[in-house]
């Protein structure tokens, strides 16, 4: 998975960041009471201490810097892309970021292949690429071109299928 | 002879950190305090430091903060002898001032009177030209025609700015480069202010190319003793509001004569107008060492913590003191003006584009050690408020020479966490190690002529972040998520001030 920081108006890409940060932030904030946690970096012998907190609206780590208070979210909707668990309901694709809908790049009907991206929306002036984790056909796309969405809102619903219906060969 | 007579007990019409600063001198002096607030504002943080508080109730800006009567009858209900109105709010409103004399208390400030006519801003020029205060050259009235504006400008020199009398925002402006330029020019800032305001009437100014902001801190006792505490600058601004001030100003260290001879003026000012208490007269500076007057503030302002670490003069205790009956001697207020002071003020907005953002503060971590000054009213819980001015906190810092101030400007800035609320603390880290202000070499465009400078300093900053965080999830990585060294529970002791803060919410 891969993650950025987003400054509000300097927003960027970065490498390879696991997920392991966030899922492990995630629970540890929950469950106490208070903000206090620190990501520590340690090299070289210099300790650099960074205050973050999880937001569980945006589903970003909030981290205060000497630049100022960033966020280091998750980009390419990977996380929220997946399918509902297996027998629970329809396979649907909900957005991980609050934004606006740029493009909607497939119609109910459309075999979608795992991995093909299905929506773009923009988010702190970014487009980021909503791609499907599964391969499905769409039923229906909840959202419009143009649309503001918040994070958690149900973007689009595939037609309950067969596991695995398509693998190669 | 007047004799002291001493104020046992103050009402700070004010809020978050001005009433804080003001609150701690008072403490300090042994001088009770009252607090304000508004039934929205009840979290603010002075309440903390005033001795008693009073409800303003709910309401808007006017009916609280603003609210005359209001604040008259929490002055007479708390028996302060005295107001200390901070800076905005009341602090310029001469009727405020003269219903906290009509019930018996001293307002800390100057009298009613050089408060009206140093609001009116025509009014003020006419004072300052009398008492020989350099205005910018320019006409008084509107421009006849473009023999007129020829005439005048060739006197002046170019080149000249055309400006709508009845405008703003930029609207029916010209700057004007040549002569041959000036009559078309005329004409379209006529035509644009008509359209615009509805009169067409123009003026005409010299135009500054490289305009500096310069300010002299006054002090007075009101009988024409007291004069100058040094200058400041404070030409790095957005939107025509300061973010970073100094003292002394490094436009005056490149003009002596310039300076000594504006100090001169200020104390000459204070002496002709028998000024009372804090004051500070603001000025256009030029890069050939021009000083032209702008317009005097009758009260404490923002950034006077800089002008007390070069003096060692608290501005409040003056203030207070004079408010006694202090008598001071005529002339400058202290000899030395030592070493180098740096402000920067931490706006709740976006370091470029200047958005206002907001939200819950979740936790601070202020710059600590020598000669470094934080002047803040939030702390982790508060919800930064809207209806109020952006200022999360005012960062100063001391140096014997320039250079160390900003050396010790930038490792407070790097120690200085705010989580929760978005803040230009990037921008001031970045302009810390910009070439240009490095070198004292700035004017009020700096801002706008250094950005694409300033935003790689950001760029190439953002990428040390991103391999500082990098580096962290890879570790995290062969640790495992178990036993993560990288993510740890904060002591309970480190929150000790937090959790002060949230009970003393509670007891509200």
């Amino acid at each position: 998975m891969k993650y950025q920081i987003l400054f509000l108006e300097n927003e960027k890409e970065i490498g390879v960041f696991e997920e392991n940060i966030l899922d492990k932030t995630t629970s540890e904030i929950q469950m106490g009471s208070t903000y206090g946690k620190h990501i520590f970096h340690e090299k070289n012998g210099t300790r650099i201490t960074h205050p973050i907190h999880f937001d569980e609206k945006t589903k970003s780590l909030g981290v205060a810097t000497k630049l100022g208070y960033c966020k280091i979210q998750a980009i390419r909707g990977g996380k929220e892309a997946n399918s509902g668990s297996q027998g629970l309901g329809k396979p649907v694709i909900k957005s991980s970021m609050p934004g606006k809908i740029l493009k909607v790049l497939c119609k109910p009907g459309d075999k979608i292949e795992k991995g093909q991206a299905v929506l773009i929306i923009e988010a702190m002036k970014m487009e980021n690429e909503i791609k499907s984790s599964i391969a499905a056909v769409v039923k229906q796309i909840s959202v419009q071109e143009g649309n503001r969405v918040e994070s958690g809102a149900l973007l689009l619903e595939f037609e309950a299928e067969k596991k695995e219906e398509v693998k190669n060969g | 002879m007047s004799s002291i007579s001493p104020i046992k007990k103050v009402l700070i019409a004010n809020r978050g950190e001005i009433a804080i600063r003001v609150a701690r001198t008072c403490k300090s002096l042994g001088i009770k305090t009252v607090g304000i607030f508004s039934e929205q504002d009840k979290t603010s943080l002075h309440l903390d430091f005033c001795d008693e508080v009073f409800s303003l109730g709910d309401g808007t800006l006017t009916e609280t903060y603003l609210n005359i009567p209001k604040i008259i009858s929490v002055l007479e209900k708390s028996k302060a002898m005295a107001v200390h109105p901070g800076y905005g709010f009341l602090s310029e409103r001469a009727p405020f001032c003269e219903a906290v004399k009509k019930s018996g208390a001293r307002f800390i400030g100057p009298e009613p009177e050089i408060m009206i006519s140093m609001g009116d801003k025509i009014e003020a020029k006419r004072q300052m030209k009398k008492m020989g205060v350099p205005l910018l050259p320019g006409t008084e009235e509107g421009l006849k025609d473009g023999r007129e504006a020829k005439k005048l400008a060739s006197q002046i020199g170019y080149p000249v700015l055309l400006k709508a009398s009845a405008g703003g925002g930029g609207k029916g402006m010209r700057i004007v480069r040549a002569e041959a330029e000036l009559e078309k020019a005329l004409e379209s800032a006529s035509r644009e202010a008509k359209s615009y305001f509805g009169d067409s009437t123009v003026y005409l100014e010299k135009y500054l190319e490289n305009p500096h902001h310069i300010e002299v801190q006054v002090l007075g006792d009101g009988f024409g003793g007291g004069g100058h505490v040094f200058d400041r600058e404070c030409s790095i601004q957005r939107r025509h509001q300061k973010l970073i001030e100094e003292s002394p100003a490094p436009l005056l260290v490149k003009h002596p004569e310039a300076k000594s001879k504006i100090l001169a003026v200020a104390t000459q000012v204070v002496e002709q107008m028998k000024y009372k208490s804090a004051g500070t007269l603001e000025f256009l500076g030029d890069d050939e060492g021009g000083f032209y007057f702008l317009e005097m503030n009758t009260r404490l302002q923002v950034e006077h913590p800089v002008t007390e670490w070069v003096t060692g003069i608290d501005l409040v205790e003056r203030q207070i003191r004079i408010a006694e009956g202090l008598r001071l001697k005529p002339g400058p207020i202290c000899s030395e003006q030592k070493g180098h002071a740096i402000e920067v003020r931490i706006y709740a907005e976006t370091p470029f584009e200047y958005l206002p953002t907001g939200g819950k503060i979740l936790h601070t971590q202020f710059p600590q050690g020598p000669f470094v000054r934080v002047d803040s009213a939030i702390y982790p819980g508060y919800d930064v408020p809207t209806d109020f001015d952006p200022t999360l906190l005012k960062l100063s810092v001391w140096g014997e020479t320039r250079l160390q101030a900003i050396e010790r400007l930038r490792s407070a800035l790097d120690e200085l966490r705010i989580l929760g609320v978005q803040s230009n603390q990037g921008l001031f880290t970045c302009v810390a190690q910009e070439q240009n202000f490095i070198d004292g070499n700035y004017g009020t465009p700096y801002l706008e002529k250094n950005r694409e400078k300033i935003l790689q300093i950001f760029n190439s900053e953002m990428k040390s972040l991103e391999s500082i965080f990098v580096d962290c999830s890879l570790r995290s990585l062969k640790t495992g998520s178990s036993q993560n060294p990288l993510l740890q529970t904060g002591e309970i002791s480190l929150w000790g001030r937090k959790s002060r803060f949230e009970n003393l919410r509670g007891d509200l």
